[in-house]
């Protein structure tokens, strides 16, 4: 018996019936498995679970060079439902009601009568607002913490910081382009940005835009040395908390995204460029007197003066004949090439999206490069002009701007000799000593630098009445660590200016402001004050001895 | 006899043969199919294009791939069972050196009206050639270490085959069954026990060394979806969502919003059944699940009344592997296995698919027809010759 047992239990169908139930056990249980997924999937909550609102990830704080706050989360409540399970929707929205804004309410009830699986009520509730929800009791609405991106400052450094949607993705500014490095971050995001010469930068550039009514501004304060951005400023601004209230033109990054032609203010790197060369020396003389045609286009001063004028003088008087006696020295490839070294033909190295790229000129023709050389037919961003003129006064090393605090070593470009930068310190300091700039002068800062006034373009033309007032300056010169920046948009003409809306006018009294205001926060020390002659030129109080530079562009058939 | 003549012997004949099949797997498999043909119809936003027509046609031709199986007797099955392997191998050789490269991995062979995936045709290939190695074999030579390693041999060719395509699913499958056939057909307990106990090391080992980056990434999705709420686990939560919205009764035909609004990735392939579940609810869940499961009855029904252990193992293997489709596509769409690219059998729009699940069916029918037939090994001295004797 118990042998044939034996023998019929390792026969092949004893084996594969003995053997099938484990199998059938297995497949049974995972069919039960299945099935209980199943049921609990289509039954249960599980299948709606995602509808609840995923958690957001930390976002890091923005703060400027000082550890001062400039964007933060706050955590705050935020209610949502699920239209499909709530008992009596009408009811609910009419409740809700009493604590939202009739024109909120609309839409609440139109939500909430929908056949969606979830709808946010309400985003980023104040504190009062969710209490008064929570004391209606109401089935079916729930609550969700979540993390709002909170500006203090509200309208300073808007432009530079920039602002996320709702559910805080950078949207433009640093919270855009440094998006990635915000999220999940523990530390703190630092800024070359100080906050105090932010906003003493931007009160002088909006009174001057208040005296002169006009219709916009920027200012740019940067570091010479390390090319920290410590100030970036766009007229008209917005508040950060209030982002959706805000236009176009507020939210206009003016110093990053406009290019504009710069005008007179580019003359120095024209100079620069035939000095460097070796093309023109310090005491070589240029006639001034007679307006220079080329092709159908004639060029001429604003105020015209006689005989010869040194390079300085050039640019003491903003001379645009001169500065064209200058270029012809210089080779086109030649001038192209100290161009492009300093960054004016190329997008500023700053990783923001809303970058603005220069727009060169059609050609490099005669007639372009002569323009350009003055400052027209060439558009550059304040950005590449501010940086630009940096290496001019940094012994011609050109450190990119950049608006992370600089730890560490600065690796710069050499773009021009240090000779070269010496001589342009010497002139840019006659130009406010004795020239177009006397209004940026502080006594004892050695301010430095270049008025600019470029008519706009309107329609097909330039336009004469409506100007872009600029100056560019960089102090103390005998060893230069600020540069600053000041562009006034259309500026009208005051009694006080001696009818004249000029980059030395307008745009060069609020540099002298920052530089003034500035220079105790930066700790930068005023030097003795030596009565001389050109100290007396640049007294405020005198009438204009010098006018000013605006292109004279007309062509000939006019 | 005399009653029949000609043509209408053959009728006849027909009509024996057609009384002769399990006709509930024929009707199963209709079922199926047609189910997979309407969510295809729903998919394409009702229409019979791009999907639903062509996979009508597909099972057409498949059923009749099926009956065309089963007119075969189970003894010729038996006889070239090792050819049918060996081209199935060289197939998936082909497809190594000259596959048509789709999705990123090598699959398909491009025959011109259908794309091939011998990967797919090669479960039944390996299945037929493991059902005759272990027919008849005496329990002495099943604990014969160089008798087991022949039978590793086959598996372990298609199975590297796969894998490196990189299809893991199939792969993974192709191993699953083999081991269900090596387990039916009694090779000893201890060998399963070890491999169970090292299966901790093999799994180390393989991770470190074996798995392309996307395969870790949906292991790793898949033990934590919420990790990659966008990318991987996108699939699975918008499937699930999908049988969340279904409920009981379901959305209705055509009228499922993740399948409307485009979320549920794949539906008409691989996800199919979660457009399924949302349009028809757990209502229509539990039909297609009884469907399959009256099918894999129905399987190991006529396994066990087979009286030949190559029609067995067959039986055993094929449905072993219809079960393991159902399974592993619906543990994929409800998040309880990792997203591994297998489809549901007969509803997933796919033509090697259906085409293996239709003549895989058609073995089962074949050895229902054949059943009583006794195959004696003595009959055979096929394997000796086709290993050599050595």
């Amino acid at each position: 018996m118990a042998k044939t047992k034996t023998i019929h239990s390792s026969s092949p169908l004893a084996i594969v019936r003995r053997r099938l139930m484990i199998v059938l056990g297995g497949v049974v249980l995972i069919m039960l498995v299945i099935a209980g997924r199943l049921v609990h999937l289509s039954l249960g909550d599980m299948g709606s679970d995602p509808f609840i609102p995923e958690p957001v990830p930390k976002r890091a704080d923005i703060v400027d060079r000082e550890g001062r706050l400039l964007a933060t989360d706050l955590m705050t409540y935020s209610v949502y439902a699920n239209p499909s399970r709530l008992k009596n929707p009408k009811e609910t929205a009419k409740a809700l009601c009493r604590v939202f804004t009739a024109q909120e309410c609309a839409t609440i009830k139109t939500s909430l009568t929908s056949k969606k699986h979830f709808v946010w009520i309400a985003r980023h509730l104040t504190p009062k607002q969710f209490y008064a929800i929570n004391y209606l009791g109401l089935p079916g609405v729930e609550s969700f913490y979540e993390p709002r991106r909170i500006y203090p400052k509200a309208r300073l450094a808007a432009h530079l910081i920039g602002y996320t949607d709702t559910d805080r993705s950078g949207l433009s500014g640093i919270e855009r382009a440094y998006d990635p490095n915000l999220v999940n971050r523990s530390s703190p995001f630092v800024l070359s940005l100080d906050s105090r010469i932010q906003d003493l930068s931007m009160r002088a550039l909006k009174e001057a835009i208040d005296k002169h009514k006009a219709v916009a501004g920027m200012v740019v304060v940067a570091s010479v040395k390390t090319g920290d951005v410590l100030a970036l400023g766009s007229y008209p601004d917005f508040d950060l908390n209030a982002v959706q209230q805000a236009s176009e033109d507020q939210r206009l990054n003016r110093p990053v995204t406009g290019v504009y032609e710069m005008g007179s203010t580019m003359k120095s790197f024209s100079i620069a460029t035939a000095l460097d060369l070796g093309a023109i020396t310090m005491i070589d003389t240029f006639p001034v007197g007679e307006p220079i045609k080329i092709g159908r286009f004639t060029i001429r001063d604003f105020k015209p003066k006689q005989g010869q004028m040194t390079a300085t003088e050039v640019m003491i008087h903003s001379s645009n004949i001169g500065t064209a006696h200058i270029i012809s020295h210089v080779s086109g490839p030649d001038q192209r090439r100290f161009l492009q070294n300093f960054g004016l033909l190329d997008t500023a190295m700053v990783p923001f999206d809303e970058i603005g790229k220069p727009m060169l000129p059609q050609n490099w023709s005669e007639v372009y490069r002569t323009t350009v050389a003055f400052g027209h037919g060439l558009s550059v961003s304040a950005m590449q002009l501010v940086q630009a003129f940096g290496a001019l006064v940094n012994n011609g090393v050109m450190v990119p701007l950049h608006f992370e605090k600089t730890v560490g070593p600065v690796m710069g470009t050499p773009v021009i000799k240090p000779e070269t930068s010496a001589m342009m310190r010497t002139i840019l300091r006659a130009v406010v000593a004795s020239g177009t700039g006397g209004k940026s002068d502080v006594p004892g800062y050695e301010v430095g630098g270049k008025t600019g006034t470029a008519e706009k373009i309107t329609g097909r033309g330039y336009s004469r009445n409506k100007r872009m007032a600029s100056f560019i300056g960089a102090y103390p010169m005998s060893d230069p660590q600020i540069v600053v920046y000041a562009m006034v948009d259309e500026p009208v003409p005051t009694k006080d200016t001696y009818g004249y809306a000029t980059g030395g006018w307008v745009a060069a009294p609020v540099v002298a402001k920052i530089v003034e205001q500035a220079s105790p926060l930066l700790g930068i020390m005023p030097k003795p004050v030596i009565e001389s002659p050109d100290a007396l030129v640049s007294d405020t109080t005198s009438p204009p001895i010098a006018d000013d530079d605006a292109v004279s562009l007309s062509p000939d058939d006019q | 006899m005399s009653k029949y003549h000609g043509f209408s012997m053959y009728i006849a004949m027909v009509r024996a043969h057609i009384r002769r099949l399990p006709t509930g797997i024929l009707v199963c498999s209709c079922l199926l199919a047609l189910m997979g043909v309407i969510t295809l119809y729903s998919v394409a936003g009702m229409s019979f294009d791009p999907w639903a027509k062509k996979q009508i046609l597909r099972f057409a031709f498949s059923f009749a791939l099926l009956l065309a199986v089963t007119l075969v007797p189970l003894q010729t099955w038996l006889k070239y069972a090792y050819w049918v392997y060996g081209g199935m191998v060289l197939l998936l050789v082909v497809v190594f050196f000259i596959g048509h490269v789709g999705m990123g991995a090598q699959r398909w062979i491009n025959l011109g009206f259908m794309q091939l995936q011998p990967s797919e045709t090669m479960k039944i290939g390996l299945i037929l050639a493991l059902a005759r190695y272990f027919h008849g074999v005496i329990p002495e030579e099943r604990k014969r270490f160089s008798f087991l390693m022949i039978a590793l041999l086959l598996v372990a060719i298609p199975f590297l085959l796969v894998a490196e395509q990189p299809d893991l699913g199939t792969a993974g499958i192709i191993f699953l069954s083999s081991v269900v056939i090596f387990f039916l057909s009694g090779v000893p307990m201890w060998i399963f026990i070890t491999a169970v106990l090292l299966a901790p090391l093999i799994g180390m080992v393989g991770w470190r060394y074996a798995l392309h980056g996307y395969q870790k990434q949906r292991v790793l999705t898949f033990l934590d979806p919420s990790r990659d709420p966008l990318g991987a686990g996108y699939h699975i939560t918008q499937s699930k969502i999908a049988f969340g919205a279904g409920g009981l009764f379901g959305q209705g035909w055509g009228q499922g919003s993740q399948n409307r609004l485009d979320f549920i990735p794949e539906r008409h392939t691989d996800f199919i059944f979660s457009v399924f579940a949302e349009e028809f609810g757990l209502m229509g869940t539990a039909f297609v699940l009884t469907l399959c499961l009256i099918l894999v009855g129905y399987g190991y029904s006529i396994a066990l009344s087979c009286r030949n252990q190559f029609g067995r193992l067959l039986c055993l293997g094929i449905t072993s592997l219809f079960f393991m489709h159902v399974f592993i596509n619906l543990g994929m769409i409800t998040g309880i296995v990792p997203v591994v690219g297998v489809p549901f059998p007969l509803m997933s729009y796919g033509g090697t698919s259906m085409l293996t699940t239709m003549i895989g069916f058609g073995l089962i029918c074949n050895v229902a027809i054949y059943r009583r037939d006794e195959i004696r090994r003595a009959t055979l001295g096929a394997r000796k010759s086709f290993f050599g004797t050595g």
